[in-house]
């Protein structure tokens, strides 16, 4: 059985800054790890995460602005109207956290629609950032989606560690059990042996992430 | 009233056929009649377990390659008789995790090893 795999604030920012660089000009194609950068706090040092906006392609607020519309003909018929209702397109703030708690990182999200407001959980879970296959008995309720006889929410509210702006976050408390158990299976496998262990680590993380975040 | 120009040429080819459109059209047809069709054609997945996954007698399963990721995970589930609440996650040669409407054929065409598509399973809760 492997252990649970953590690592240090100093060693996550090790790992990003190598993440950062490796694929900063990369010709591969691998979205999830490719456009961040390294953000630190205005004021105390050694708070940094990782940071990306991303654009996602949905209509999440089509269906409540068709209810908002008087029972007009003039309104339906107006082009431009119809129009802004069906361009949907949504900018996904991304963090990626240090968890000192999990000694993990963390994922944080906001997520709004083209006019600025934010999205609701129902309607998050109706986009393209979460993959809807991997959520088959999740219960939406307005602040959580919660997994039967889990101890906690898989997806919560939660203030972001560094910013301390309201965000959704993926709850970390799984990741080191898991990161773990796959770096154990790469090391078993004999796969060809990393220069650098610690953001061999995060791209792990990325790949176990990927089951849930279309990052 | 007197035809223009424009309209005698608008009216010149909606009367006679234009064997050039016919043929872009035809050939146009025929592409998405291929397209629909499904390709029979089927490669070998070979499924690994990690961690204390299950390990099934048979791991070695003959895959058509129209099909989804999905219906690869939805066999995995039967396979192994897991309920769709308990968790399941699955990875291409430990590298990625696949969106469940990648194709096979693409992604056998890209990933395979010794002709065959390595998909590890892990059954550890990652969540909550």
């Amino acid at each position: 059985m492997s252990s649970p795999s953590t690592l240090t604030r100093s060693q996550f920012e090790q790992a990003s800054k190598a993440l950062i660089a490796k694929y900063a000009n990369s010709t591969l194609n691998a979205t999830a790890l490719k456009g961040w950068s390294w953000e630190e706090h205005p004021t105390f040092p050694g708070l940094g995460y990782l940071s990306r906006t991303a654009l996602l392609q949905g209509c999440a607020r089509c269906d409540l602005l068709k209810d908002d519309f008087p029972e007009s003909e003039e309104v339906v018929e107006d082009l431009a109207l119809a129009h802004g209702a069906s361009s949907g397109f949504l900018t996904c703030g991304q963090s990626i956290t240090f968890s000192p708690t999990f000694q993990v990182p963390a994922f944080y999200f906001t997520i709004h629609d083209s006019h600025g407001s934010l999205l609701t959980l129902e309607e998050i879970v109706n986009t393209s950032l979460l993959r809807r296959h991997a959520l088959p008995e999740i219960q939406v309720t307005p602040y959580a989606l919660v997994q039967p006889d889990a101890l906690f929410p898989l997806l919560s509210q939660g203030d972001h560690p560094t910013l301390g702006t309201p965000a959704w976050f993926i709850h970390p408390c799984g990741t080191a059990c898991v990161v773990g158990e796959l770096i154990g299976e790469k090391n078993a496998e004999e796969m060809p042996e990393v220069s650098d262990k610690w953001l061999h680590w995060l791209e792990t993380w990325f790949m176990m992430m990927g089951n849930i975040v279309d990052l | 009233m007197a035809l223009t120009p424009d309209a005698i040429h608008l009216s010149s080819s909606l009367s006679a056929p234009d064997p050039a459109s016919d043929a872009s059209l035809a050939e146009g047809l025929a592409a998405l009649e291929s397209y629909k069709k499904k390709d029979p054609a089927k490669v070998v997945v070979r499924f690994k377990a990690v961690g204390n996954a299950p390990i099934m007698k048979q791991n070695f399963f003959r895959v058509t390659v129209s099909n989804h990721f999905q219906a690869v995970i939805q066999f995995l589930r039967k396979e192994l008789g897991w309920k769709a609440g308990e968790p399941l996650f699955t990875y291409i040669n430990l590298a990625f995790s696949p969106a469940p409407d990648d194709t096979i054929a693409n992604l056998y065409r890209s990933f395979a090893t010794d002709g065959h598509l390595i998909v590890n399973y892990s059954t550890t809760a990652a969540w909550g």
